[in-house]
Protein backbone atom coordinates (compact mmCIF):
# COMPACT_ATOMS: atom_id res chain seq x y z
CA UNK A 1 0.00 0.00 0.00
CA UNK A 2 1.50 3.60 -0.51
CA UNK A 3 0.31 6.70 1.06
CA UNK A 4 1.32 9.96 -1.47
CA UNK A 5 0.87 13.70 -0.88
CA UNK A 6 2.98 16.50 -2.31
CA UNK A 7 5.16 13.98 -4.49
CA UNK A 8 6.05 11.99 -1.34
CA UNK A 9 4.97 8.74 -0.44
CA UNK A 10 5.03 6.17 2.59
CA UNK A 11 5.43 2.22 0.86
CA UNK A 12 4.23 -0.07 3.70
CA UNK A 13 5.89 -3.17 2.55
CA UNK A 14 5.13 -5.21 5.39
CA UNK A 15 2.75 -3.17 7.85
CA UNK A 16 0.72 -4.87 10.08
CA UNK A 17 -3.20 -3.38 11.33
CA UNK A 18 -2.79 -2.03 14.97
CA UNK A 19 -5.20 0.12 16.92
CA UNK A 20 -3.93 3.39 17.77
CA UNK A 21 -0.54 2.97 17.33
CA UNK A 22 2.29 5.29 18.66
CA UNK A 23 4.17 6.76 16.09
CA UNK A 24 7.60 7.61 16.97
CA UNK A 25 9.56 9.99 15.07
CA UNK A 26 13.69 9.97 14.96
CA UNK A 27 14.58 12.60 12.21
CA UNK A 28 17.68 14.48 11.83
CA UNK A 29 17.91 17.00 14.33
CA UNK A 30 20.10 18.74 17.65
CA UNK A 31 22.69 16.12 18.79
CA UNK A 32 21.11 13.38 16.43
CA UNK A 33 19.03 12.78 19.61
CA UNK A 34 15.85 11.39 18.22
CA UNK A 35 18.00 8.69 16.11
CA UNK A 36 19.77 7.23 17.71
CA UNK A 37 16.96 7.36 20.61
CA UNK A 38 14.50 5.43 17.65
CA UNK A 39 17.58 3.51 16.61
CA UNK A 40 18.15 1.81 20.16
CA UNK A 41 14.54 1.30 20.77
CA UNK A 42 14.31 -0.60 17.17
CA UNK A 43 17.36 -2.37 18.04
CA UNK A 44 16.04 -3.64 21.62
CA UNK A 45 12.23 -4.05 20.90
CA UNK A 46 13.52 -6.39 17.60
CA UNK A 47 11.07 -4.10 15.58
CA UNK A 48 10.30 -5.32 11.96
CA UNK A 49 11.34 -3.18 8.91
CA UNK A 50 7.41 -2.70 7.23
CA UNK A 51 8.08 -0.02 4.62
CA UNK A 52 9.83 3.46 3.77
CA UNK A 53 9.58 7.00 2.74
CA UNK A 54 10.31 8.23 -0.99
CA UNK A 55 10.65 11.36 -2.75
CA UNK A 56 12.71 13.58 -5.43
CA UNK A 57 13.18 15.78 -2.99
CA UNK A 58 15.69 13.19 -1.25
CA UNK A 59 19.22 13.10 -1.81
CA UNK A 60 20.01 9.71 -4.59
CA UNK A 61 21.34 7.85 -1.73
CA UNK A 62 20.57 4.13 -0.69
CA UNK A 63 22.03 2.56 2.06
CA UNK A 64 23.83 -0.96 2.14
CA UNK A 65 22.81 -3.16 4.88
CA UNK A 66 23.92 -7.05 4.28
CA UNK A 67 24.79 -6.27 0.92
CA UNK A 68 20.98 -5.20 0.41
CA UNK A 69 20.10 -1.50 -0.77
CA UNK A 70 17.55 0.06 1.48
CA UNK A 71 16.17 3.40 1.57
CA UNK A 72 17.44 5.90 4.47
CA UNK A 73 13.84 6.53 5.66
CA UNK A 74 12.29 3.17 7.06
CA UNK A 75 9.33 2.29 8.90
CA UNK A 76 9.58 -0.26 11.52
CA UNK A 77 7.15 -1.56 13.83
CA UNK A 78 5.66 -4.07 17.03
CA UNK A 79 2.62 -4.66 17.47
CA UNK A 80 1.30 -1.21 18.43
CA UNK A 81 4.59 0.56 18.08
CA UNK A 82 6.01 2.20 15.00
CA UNK A 83 9.00 4.05 14.36
CA UNK A 84 10.50 6.29 11.85
CA UNK A 85 14.17 6.24 11.50
CA UNK A 86 16.37 8.11 8.84
CA UNK A 87 19.97 7.46 8.14
CA UNK A 88 20.69 10.29 6.19
CA UNK A 89 20.26 14.11 6.40
CA UNK A 90 17.44 15.79 5.59
CA UNK A 91 17.39 18.97 3.59
CA UNK A 92 15.74 21.90 4.93
CA UNK A 93 13.01 21.43 1.01
CA UNK A 94 12.30 18.16 1.96
CA UNK A 95 10.98 18.87 5.52
CA UNK A 96 7.60 20.56 4.76
CA UNK A 97 5.96 17.50 2.65
CA UNK A 98 7.75 14.90 4.91
CA UNK A 99 6.03 16.39 7.40
CA UNK A 100 2.98 16.90 6.17
CA UNK A 101 3.18 13.20 5.21
CA UNK A 102 3.89 11.77 8.09
CA UNK A 103 1.20 13.69 10.44
CA UNK A 104 -1.56 12.74 7.42
CA UNK A 105 -0.57 9.22 7.43
CA UNK A 106 -0.45 9.14 11.03
CA UNK A 107 -4.13 10.44 11.36
CA UNK A 108 -5.13 7.71 8.53
CA UNK A 109 -3.50 4.64 10.70
CA UNK A 110 -5.75 6.26 13.66
CA UNK A 111 -2.31 6.61 15.61
CA UNK A 112 -3.24 7.41 19.67
CA UNK A 113 0.16 9.22 19.93
CA UNK A 114 2.91 10.84 17.62
CA UNK A 115 6.09 11.26 19.05
CA UNK A 116 8.88 13.78 18.19
CA UNK A 117 11.84 12.83 19.98
CA UNK A 118 14.65 15.47 19.83
CA UNK A 119 17.37 17.49 21.64
CA UNK A 120 17.36 21.48 22.44
CA UNK A 121 21.12 22.53 22.79
CA UNK A 122 22.65 23.87 25.31
CA UNK A 123 26.08 25.40 25.78
CA UNK A 124 26.62 23.78 29.03
CA UNK A 125 25.86 20.52 28.27
CA UNK A 126 30.08 19.39 28.98
CA UNK A 127 28.66 19.96 32.78
CA UNK A 128 25.52 18.02 32.81
CA UNK A 129 25.72 14.46 34.05
CA UNK A 130 22.21 13.63 33.06
CA UNK A 131 20.51 16.46 30.57
CA UNK A 132 17.04 17.14 31.49
CA UNK A 133 14.14 16.12 29.47
CA UNK A 134 11.24 18.81 28.47
CA UNK A 135 7.92 18.05 26.92
CA UNK A 136 5.13 19.84 24.77
CA UNK A 137 1.86 19.07 23.55
CA UNK A 138 -0.53 19.29 21.24
CA UNK A 139 -3.53 19.18 23.21
CA UNK A 140 -4.47 20.57 26.46
CA UNK A 141 -4.56 16.83 28.37
CA UNK A 142 -1.14 15.78 27.61
CA UNK A 143 0.28 18.80 28.85
CA UNK A 144 -0.98 18.31 32.08
CA UNK A 145 0.09 14.38 31.67
CA UNK A 146 3.46 15.75 31.17
CA UNK A 147 3.42 17.55 34.15
CA UNK A 148 1.41 14.94 36.16
CA UNK A 149 4.76 12.49 35.60
CA UNK A 150 7.05 15.32 36.46
CA UNK A 151 8.24 16.34 33.02
CA UNK A 152 8.84 20.05 32.83
CA UNK A 153 7.36 21.87 30.17
CA UNK A 154 8.81 23.80 27.37
CA UNK A 155 6.86 26.36 29.03
CA UNK A 156 8.56 29.26 26.24
CA UNK A 157 10.65 29.09 23.21
CA UNK A 158 11.24 28.59 19.71
CA UNK A 159 11.40 25.29 17.86
CA UNK A 160 12.91 25.32 14.46
CA UNK A 161 13.11 22.31 11.95
CA UNK A 162 11.40 18.89 11.39
CA UNK A 163 9.28 18.70 14.79
CA UNK A 164 8.23 22.23 14.99
CA UNK A 165 6.91 21.32 10.97
CA UNK A 166 5.04 17.85 12.45
CA UNK A 167 4.12 19.77 15.70
CA UNK A 168 2.05 22.61 13.05
CA UNK A 169 0.79 20.28 10.76
CA UNK A 170 -0.30 18.15 13.87
CA UNK A 171 -2.59 20.89 15.00
CA UNK A 172 -4.42 21.38 11.51
CA UNK A 173 -4.90 17.75 11.40
CA UNK A 174 -5.76 17.07 14.93
CA UNK A 175 -2.95 14.54 16.11
CA UNK A 176 -1.88 14.50 19.02
CA UNK A 177 1.68 15.13 19.14
CA UNK A 178 3.82 14.83 22.00
CA UNK A 179 7.62 16.16 22.25
CA UNK A 180 9.87 15.54 24.09
CA UNK A 181 12.97 17.08 23.84
CA UNK A 182 16.39 16.53 25.70
CA UNK A 183 19.21 19.02 26.89
CA UNK A 184 21.78 18.27 24.40
CA UNK A 185 25.31 18.49 22.55
CA UNK A 186 24.08 21.48 19.86
CA UNK A 187 26.91 19.59 17.50
CA UNK A 188 27.86 16.27 18.98
CA UNK A 189 25.82 13.08 18.44
CA UNK A 190 24.27 12.90 22.19
CA UNK A 191 23.60 9.33 23.16
CA UNK A 192 23.32 10.25 26.97
CA UNK A 193 20.43 12.53 26.18
CA UNK A 194 18.70 10.27 23.62
CA UNK A 195 18.86 7.67 27.03
CA UNK A 196 17.34 10.38 29.24
CA UNK A 197 14.60 10.48 26.46
CA UNK A 198 13.85 7.02 26.49
CA UNK A 199 13.64 7.14 29.94
CA UNK A 200 10.74 9.60 29.61
CA UNK A 201 9.26 8.12 26.50
CA UNK A 202 8.44 4.81 28.84
CA UNK A 203 5.67 6.90 30.64
CA UNK A 204 3.56 7.38 27.71
CA UNK A 205 4.86 4.24 26.01
CA UNK A 206 5.39 1.58 28.07
CA UNK A 207 8.13 -0.82 26.29
CA UNK A 208 10.90 -3.32 27.49
CA UNK A 209 13.89 -1.11 26.59
CA UNK A 210 16.85 -0.45 28.98
CA UNK A 211 19.17 1.94 28.48
CA UNK A 212 22.50 0.43 29.72
CA UNK A 213 23.64 -0.69 26.63
CA UNK A 214 23.45 2.32 24.60
CA UNK A 215 25.30 4.43 27.71
CA UNK A 216 28.07 1.58 27.03
CA UNK A 217 28.19 2.16 22.85
CA UNK A 218 28.37 5.78 24.02
CA UNK A 219 31.64 6.51 22.54
CA UNK A 220 31.25 4.44 19.54
CA UNK A 221 27.85 5.56 18.97
CA UNK A 222 29.80 9.33 18.84
CA UNK A 223 32.31 8.22 16.42
CA UNK A 224 30.03 6.31 13.99
CA UNK A 225 27.54 9.19 13.92
CA UNK A 226 30.09 12.17 12.92
CA UNK A 227 29.36 12.55 9.09
CA UNK A 228 25.56 12.70 9.85
CA UNK A 229 25.85 15.46 12.43
CA UNK A 230 27.78 17.55 10.27
CA UNK A 231 25.57 17.12 7.77
CA UNK A 232 22.66 17.36 9.97
CA UNK A 233 24.57 20.75 11.85
CA UNK A 234 24.80 22.21 8.00
CA UNK A 235 21.24 21.67 7.42
CA UNK A 236 20.07 23.40 10.76
CA UNK A 237 22.39 25.76 9.85
CA UNK A 238 20.55 26.76 6.43
CA UNK A 239 16.72 26.04 8.30
CA UNK A 240 17.69 28.61 10.90
CA UNK A 241 18.21 26.79 13.97
CA UNK A 242 19.48 29.60 15.54
CA UNK A 243 16.52 31.21 16.16
CA UNK A 244 15.93 28.86 19.24
CA UNK A 245 17.89 30.93 21.21
CA UNK A 246 15.97 34.03 20.94
CA UNK A 247 12.83 34.74 23.01
CA UNK A 248 9.39 34.91 21.89
CA UNK A 249 7.91 38.20 21.69
CA UNK A 250 4.58 37.76 23.39
CA UNK A 251 4.44 37.00 27.35
CA UNK A 252 0.80 35.99 28.09
CA UNK B 1 37.18 28.58 10.65
CA UNK B 2 38.96 25.17 10.38
CA UNK B 3 41.37 23.98 8.03
CA UNK B 4 40.44 20.81 6.37
CA UNK B 5 43.14 18.13 7.01
CA UNK B 6 44.48 17.06 3.80
CA UNK B 7 43.61 13.64 2.40
CA UNK B 8 46.72 11.26 0.82
CA UNK B 9 46.51 11.86 -3.12
CA UNK B 10 46.50 8.66 -3.89
CA UNK B 11 42.89 8.69 -3.19
CA UNK B 12 43.14 11.04 -6.44
CA UNK B 13 39.35 11.71 -5.91
CA UNK B 14 38.11 15.37 -5.29
CA UNK B 15 35.01 14.15 -3.62
CA UNK B 16 36.63 12.63 -0.43
CA UNK B 17 37.44 15.89 0.03
CA UNK B 18 35.30 16.25 2.67
CA UNK B 19 36.22 13.30 4.42
CA UNK B 20 36.42 13.23 8.10
CA UNK B 21 39.13 10.66 7.97
CA UNK B 22 42.35 9.38 6.67
CA UNK B 23 42.79 6.00 6.40
CA UNK B 24 46.10 6.10 5.58
CA UNK B 25 47.10 8.03 8.45
CA UNK B 26 44.71 6.72 11.03
CA UNK B 27 43.52 9.54 11.85
CA UNK B 28 39.66 11.34 11.96
CA UNK B 29 38.77 14.76 12.13
CA UNK B 30 37.10 15.58 15.20
CA UNK B 31 33.10 17.27 15.68
CA UNK B 32 33.73 20.97 17.05
CA UNK B 33 31.97 24.20 17.83
CA UNK B 34 33.61 27.40 17.65
CA UNK B 35 31.54 30.36 19.76
CA UNK B 36 33.03 33.76 20.21
CA UNK B 37 32.09 36.21 23.20
CA UNK B 38 33.07 39.92 23.20
CA UNK B 39 36.56 38.57 25.49
CA UNK B 40 36.93 35.03 24.71
CA UNK B 41 36.63 32.43 21.78
CA UNK B 42 35.23 29.12 23.17
CA UNK B 43 36.14 26.13 21.14
CA UNK B 44 34.95 22.45 21.65
CA UNK B 45 35.92 19.53 20.11
CA UNK B 46 34.46 16.45 20.71
CA UNK B 47 37.11 13.44 21.03
CA UNK B 48 35.36 10.48 22.18
CA UNK B 49 37.76 7.24 22.81
CA UNK B 50 40.11 9.06 23.92
CA UNK B 51 40.96 8.35 27.52
CA UNK B 52 43.21 10.73 29.30
CA UNK B 53 44.00 14.76 29.63
CA UNK B 54 47.93 13.12 29.02
CA UNK B 55 46.63 12.12 25.54
CA UNK B 56 46.09 15.26 24.39
CA UNK B 57 48.65 18.39 22.38
CA UNK B 58 47.28 21.29 21.96
CA UNK B 59 49.36 23.67 20.00
CA UNK B 60 48.29 27.58 19.65
CA UNK B 61 49.24 30.64 18.01
CA UNK B 62 47.36 33.66 18.04
CA UNK B 63 45.42 32.80 15.11
CA UNK B 64 44.97 29.14 15.13
CA UNK B 65 44.57 25.98 17.25
CA UNK B 66 45.69 22.63 16.54
CA UNK B 67 44.59 19.68 18.07
CA UNK B 68 45.72 16.39 18.27
CA UNK B 69 44.69 13.53 20.39
CA UNK B 70 45.23 10.08 20.51
CA UNK B 71 42.60 7.34 21.11
CA UNK B 72 42.82 4.76 24.35
CA UNK B 73 43.08 1.88 21.93
CA UNK B 74 42.82 1.40 17.84
CA UNK B 75 39.16 1.16 16.39
CA UNK B 76 39.07 -1.02 13.44
CA UNK B 77 36.59 -1.36 11.35
CA UNK B 78 36.64 -4.21 8.82
CA UNK B 79 34.91 -2.99 6.39
CA UNK B 80 35.07 0.98 6.28
CA UNK B 81 31.67 2.37 5.10
CA UNK B 82 31.16 1.86 0.94
CA UNK B 83 34.74 2.19 0.54
CA UNK B 84 35.32 -1.75 1.44
CA UNK B 85 38.55 -1.44 3.24
CA UNK B 86 39.88 -2.17 6.56
CA UNK B 87 40.33 0.85 8.09
CA UNK B 88 42.55 1.55 11.61
CA UNK B 89 42.16 4.63 13.63
CA UNK B 90 43.93 5.59 16.19
CA UNK B 91 43.88 9.33 16.48
CA UNK B 92 41.99 12.88 16.18
CA UNK B 93 43.89 15.76 14.44
CA UNK B 94 42.49 19.49 13.51
CA UNK B 95 44.12 22.95 13.13
CA UNK B 96 41.39 24.96 13.28
CA UNK B 97 41.81 28.90 12.11
CA UNK B 98 40.12 31.79 14.95
CA UNK B 99 38.00 34.37 14.19
CA UNK B 100 40.00 36.58 16.31
CA UNK B 101 43.88 36.89 16.97
CA UNK B 102 44.02 35.28 21.07
CA UNK B 103 46.41 35.94 23.89
CA UNK B 104 48.06 32.03 24.05
CA UNK B 105 49.79 32.25 27.47
CA UNK B 106 46.32 32.94 29.51
CA UNK B 107 44.56 30.19 27.39
CA UNK B 108 43.02 27.37 29.44
CA UNK B 109 41.72 23.77 28.42
CA UNK B 110 39.86 21.22 30.20
CA UNK B 111 38.56 17.78 28.87
CA UNK B 112 35.23 16.30 30.39
CA UNK B 113 32.52 14.22 28.87
CA UNK B 114 35.27 13.23 26.16
CA UNK B 115 35.15 16.97 25.02
CA UNK B 116 37.73 19.19 25.11
CA UNK B 117 36.98 22.86 25.85
CA UNK B 118 39.86 25.67 24.75
CA UNK B 119 38.79 28.95 26.55
CA UNK B 120 41.41 31.52 24.34
CA UNK B 121 40.91 34.88 25.59
CA UNK B 122 40.91 37.64 22.81
CA UNK B 123 44.58 39.91 22.34
CA UNK B 124 42.04 43.13 21.64
CA UNK B 125 42.58 45.27 24.76
CA UNK B 126 38.86 46.09 26.10
CA UNK B 127 38.21 50.00 27.81
CA UNK B 128 35.67 50.66 30.18
CA UNK B 129 34.25 54.65 29.68
CA UNK B 130 32.40 55.82 32.65
CA UNK B 131 29.47 57.73 31.54
CA UNK B 132 28.68 60.70 33.15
Amino acid sequence: MTFSIDGMSIYETGLMESQNPVILCGLPDIGLVGIIAVSHIIKETGMEEVGYIDSDLFPPVVVFHHGEPKYPIRIFQKGNLIALFTETALSPESLSPLSKLIVKWAKDKGASLLVSIGGIGVPNRIDLESPKVYGAATSLPMRESIKNLGIPLMEEGFLVGPYALISKESKVESVLNLLLLAESFPQYPDPGAAANVILELKKFAPMDVGVKSLTERSEEIRMNARELMRKTTENMQKMGKSQEYELPMMYL
Amino acid sequence: MSVPRKLPTDSGSEWLAGAMWDHVEGCLEPLSEIQETELEIILRVDIPCVKRKEDISVKLTEDSATIEAEMEKVIQYEKWGTFQRQARFFRYSKTFLLPSKIDPEFSKARFKNKVLELRLPKKERHFTVNVD
